[in-house]
């Protein structure tokens, strides 16, 4: 509850961006962790409190210019203390487990809450500062979300500090499948799991192993690897740290259980067999889904390796024109001399980036003057082709 | 000042294909077939087997594009090609 009345309330959101340890408790601000003097000349760390007016869910501006503090009573630079905010002190208990041993007073006519806190802020830690330069209330804590409507574990500070909380909002909610946590599905996934999609839905039968580990994102372990985990198993488990609606399918996608698709918002196709992509395509076809697919096509020519990074995005109204460019190549069929599996974790990466882009751009999260159905990067010219319908 | 030298203007026409130099004679369009042809000496061919082909540095109304099986291009001197099997990831 409290996340979201920060969230809804421009001042708090602003002290939170800015760093301080913000806590709301039974109607009281709490700013901790903010560095003082005492009387010794020494630097400690008090809570800086007040009262919090509220219209509903938001902050109203305060009409109380009185704030409360738990701790010493802060001091100058020379351990003197400094009266110009010094009023009672009597220690108080707010209930909820708010106390505070001093109340101080310095009139004006405050804004809103990051304009009154920050002012108290200045004069007390202020004085720290020039005993060490290095105190500062503003600590960029980790913060925990509290709403369990939240997709995340912790609190989307990108986002919010970015102030584009309605511009990601585009794809909150949606259910996400990738299919294939190789390279490009991994990589693909990384990117997924930093948005607000309610639930990423992932495919993949496969052991991950040694290989995997140098064309996937973050660095696992030996012990990691020595267990070999299922690669849906692995993935589920690192990016449930941050991330709450991770669904793991460890299962090779057929005829069988392709149903487990019907209901996504949104597919990125990331597997090497042909056959399996067919029946897939032809399932999110029926169901109107939308879809991402992306391939590699890497030779080695004269100890140099060239060749093409594609997506190929196919909506509803881009499926025809999509259709030819969706590689239906197969793994199995390539027993010729050209047949070779180089992929490298920047390739994979950049298929991934150019594949996330274009579901964000599908929903309208980045701007896209021509939808293109097709992109490919050539590794040798350094270009990016484009398809487009227009 | 070719004229008057009486030099012909050159027959030929020198792409790129996969980072590899091909002299052509001078013709107006490839197909996408005589251009998977050029990036592999022997195609491998079959339900298998998909190619993609993307071009760079052609001509001016559409200098980079792609091209699926019945389509062809108009090439140019120093225009670039890529053809694999994009089926990896």
């Amino acid at each position: 509850m409290s996340r979201r009345l920060i969230a809804l309330s421009p001042d708090l959101l602003r002290m939170q961006n800015e760093g301080y340890d913000l806590e709301i408790r039974g109607g009281y601000l709490l700013v901790r962790n903010v560095p003082y003097v005492d009387t010794s000349g020494t630097v400690r760390l008090g809570i800086l409190i007040s009262k919090l007016e509220l219209s509903g869910d938001k902050t109203v501006k305060p009409t109380d210019h009185v704030a409360y503090w738990t701790g010493e009573h802060p001091c100058h630079s020379d351990g003197s203390k400094i009266t110009a905010i010094q009023n009672s002190s009597a220690p108080q208990d707010f209930g909820d487990g708010v106390k505070a041993d001093h109340t101080f007073s310095a009139k004006a006519d405050y804004r809103d809450y990051h304009h009154k806190m920050t002012t108290y802020i200045g004069r007390i830690a202020g004085e720290a500062a020039k005993v060490d330069p290095l105190a500062t209330a503003r600590t960029y804590p980790a913060i925990p979300a509290d709403d369990k409507s939240c997709v995340f574990k912790y609190v989307d500070t990108a986002t919010s500090r970015a102030g584009i909380g309605a511009v990601n909002a585009k794809v909150a909610g949606q259910k996400v499948g990738i299919l294939g946590m190789g390279g490009t599905g991994a990589y693909v996934f990384d990117l997924v799991t930093k948005t607000a999609a309610a639930q990423i839905h992932i495919f993949d039968g496969d052991v991950f192993s040694q290989h995997n580990a140098f064309r996937a994102p973050g660095a696992p372990s030996l012990e990691d690897l020595e267990i070999k985990p299922q690669k849906v198993t692995y993935f589920a488990d690192l990016y449930s740290n941050m991330h709450k609606g991770i669904v793991p399918h460890d299962v090779y996608l057929d005829e069988t259980n392709v149903a487990l698709l019907d209901g996504l918002d949104f597919v990125f196709i990331c597997i090497d067999r042909g056959p399996v992509k067919r029946v897939v395509i032809d399932r999110l076809i029926a169901n109107g889904t939308p879809f991402a697919e992306v391939g590699m096509g890497v030779v080695i020519h004269e100890g140099q390796l060239g060749g093409i990074v594609r997506l190929t995005t196919s909506t509803p109204d881009t499926r025809e024109a999509a259709a030819p460019h969706i590689s239906y190549a197969d793994d199995d069929g390539g027993a010729n001399e050209y047949a070779t599996n180089i992929q490298i974790a920047e390739l994979n990466s950049l298929n991934a980036v150019i594949a996330v882009m274009a579901w964000k751009q599908h929903f309208g999260i980045y701007r896209q003057s021509r939808p293109h159905f097709y992109t490919g990067y050539s590794i040798g010219s350094g270009e990016f082709v484009h398809e487009s319908a227009a | 000042m070719n004229d008057l030298n009486h030099e012909e203007r050159p027959k030929t026409v020198t792409i790129i294909v996969n980072g590899r130099k091909k002299t052509l004679p001078k013709k107006e369009e490839l197909t996408f077939e005589e251009v998977v042809a050029l990036a592999f000496d022997n195609p491998p061919t079959g339900d298998n087997i998909q190619y993609t082909v993307q071009y760079t540095r052609g001509h001016g109304h559409k200098p980079s594009g792609t091209l699926v099986e019945g389509q062809s291009v108009k090439i140019k001197e120093g225009m670039e090609f890529d053809v694999t099997s994009t089926n990896r990831s």
